[in-house]
């Protein structure tokens, strides 16, 4: 089981108990158990075609921007929130690590999106733009709505014309970032359209629940969009780790060095509640890292096995 | 000596005089400040005004339209500019304005647009609805807008009898008449919703 994984280099044995211990608690969840627990109203799952992962590579987001983490909210705002509504049927997809994994646009949200935009899409203005507007442009029936309200007129023309370019905007905004926004190039035209979804239903587009759908994705693709929608904000692809029990004020271990460093269920524990181990050695604090509430064992377990399975690039 | 002094008074003098001024205040009743009405001398009869081959600009830049009010002359260039590090689409719903909509563009880019009509133009950004800017376009080159205590100075005015109208984003537009005759001419208004 799981031959791909290499262990940390504390102790092996350990490591594979722990490793055997959490898959076989995924584990228990089977795929089977999905079709009985959807809501028969919920589309049907579109297994995503042409999926091809690759690596975390180079510098952190911040560091790229030469933004200091402690003066930026990038990364780490709102995340003790609850999981999005859909997040339930991720608990029953039969998530481990080498498993396939049901995404909805809000999953997707959730992993690429939310640490910087938090989860209603307000984001921290001035640093992180809201979403809400921006996606609000893209509908024509918004438009409508907002002309209305001003006690303007606008023919269906220039009203559509608005909504195209608006979307157009945002499309390209994706697929190259911003200033301050990184560019999610990973994204494929089907999660795009699963995300869009998602964005309008946040955005409180009319019609919006009727635009969503579901994805298979194998467990190395969700890794990827966790480690390059989130960690990779903070984490450099490569670079030192953190020395075992000493706490180092500021330092951020690279992605790297997780899977060497780490066992996954520390990895899990550190994301998720904000502590490595049981007890921590130095400091009672949770330290510098933001905890990660909303993201499940599978998905972080997905990411520590996408950095094991494709090696950070310098 | 003496003659040539008194032929450049002659030919100033006369000059100097023609070209007044008209100031005053502006209460806007109702809001927190007097700032954004358009104060401005309505068309004259029988008289034309060639368009400044200047263009004026309009920035965007967090969010707001800069300046929030921009007076022109009619057939006036407006460059809008992005300085925000991320897109805005410059459009407007009036009729008098062509509707123009000059699509999203991101920062450091720049579009135009040239007023034609008379027309008080609202300008909006579709991506971000909080944003309103205005671009008066006006008969007459003769124009100011308030500062926030109302006060508004219109130079260069050539002397004769005029309609000075005022217009504001929010409230009723008010018009009066006035002379100018060389010197400062003082025209107040009030204006409410």
């Amino acid at each position: 089981m799981n031959r791909n994984l290499p262990l940390p280099r504390m102790s092996a044995s350990i490591g594979g108990a722990f490793l055997a211990l959490l898959l076989a608690s995924a584990a228990f969840a089977a795929p089977a158990r999905l079709a009985s627990r959807r809501d028969p109203k919920e589309p049907p799952v579109r297994a995503v075609k042409g999926i091809h992962v690759t690596a975390v590579e180079g510098d952190s987001w911040l560091r790229h921007l030469g933004v200091p983490f402690i003066v930026s909210s990038m990364g780490r705002v709102a995340n003790w929130g609850e999981s999005p509504p859909t997040a339930p049927i991720l608990a029953f997809s039969g998530e481990r690590p080498d498993g396939d994994f049901v995404l909805s646009g809000a999953d997707l949200y959730r992993l690429n999106c939310r640490s910087c935009h938090k989860a209603d899409g307000s984001g921290v203005p001035p640093e992180i733009n809201s979403i809400v507007g921006p996606i609000q442009a893209t509908s024509a029936a918004m438009i409508r709505a907002q002309m209305k309200q001003r006690g303007a007129e606008l023919d269906e023309k220039t009203v559509n014309q608005l909504a195209t370019q608006a979307r157009t905007s945002l499309l390209t905004r994706l697929q190259n970032g911003g200033e301050k926004m990184p560019p999610f190039r990973h994204l494929l035209p089907e999660e795009i359209e699963a995300l869009s979804a998602y964005l309008e239903e946040l955005a409180g587009i009319p019609g919006s629940d009727q635009k969503q759908i579901l994805l298979l994705e194998p467990a190395p693709r969700v890794g990827e969009h966790l480690v390059k929608g989130t960690c990779h904000i903070c984490h450099e692809a490569n670079g030192p780790g953190l020395a075992v029990g000493i706490a180092v004020p500021e330092a951020i271990p690279s992605l790297a060095s997780l899977p060497v460093d780490r066992f996954p269920y520390e990895v899990i524990r550190k994301v998720r509640e904000g502590i490595a181990r049981p007890k921590p050695m130095i400091t009672s604090a949770h330290g510098q890292m933001p905890v990660f509430g909303s993201l499940t064992p599978g998905e972080i377990g997905a990411a520590y096995a996408y950095l094991v399975r494709y090696p950070p690039k310098p | 000596m003496k003659k040539i002094w008194i032929l450049v008074a002659s030919v100033c003098v006369p000059g100097v005089l023609l070209a007044g001024e008209i100031r005053g205040k502006v209460t806007c009743e109702g809001l927190s400040d007097n700032a954004s009405a358009v104060v401005y001398v309505g068309k004259i009869a029988g008289k034309t005004f060639a368009p400044p081959k200047e263009h004026v600009t309009v920035d965007q830049a967090n969010r707001v339209f800069q300046p929030h009010v921009l007076p022109v002359l009619a057939g006036t260039t407006v460059d809008f500019l992005n300085s925000d590090p991320y897109g805005h689409n410059v459009f407007s719903p009036d009729a008098c304005a062509d509707k123009f909509n000059l699509g999203t563009f991101p920062k450091g880019e720049k579009k135009s647009h040239t007023f034609h009509k008379e027309c008080f133009a609202a300008l909006l950004c579709i991506v971000h609805p909080e944003m309103e800017g205005f671009v008066a376009v006006l008969p007459t080159p003769y124009f100011a807008v308030t500062n926030s205590d109302g006060s508004y100075d219109i130079r260069d005015v050539p002397d004769g009898a005029y309609t000075l109208k005022v217009w504001h984003p929010k409230l009723k537009a008010a018009e009066k008449a006035v002379t100018v005759q060389g010197t400062a001419t003082q025209a107040d208004f009030r204006i409410a919703r």
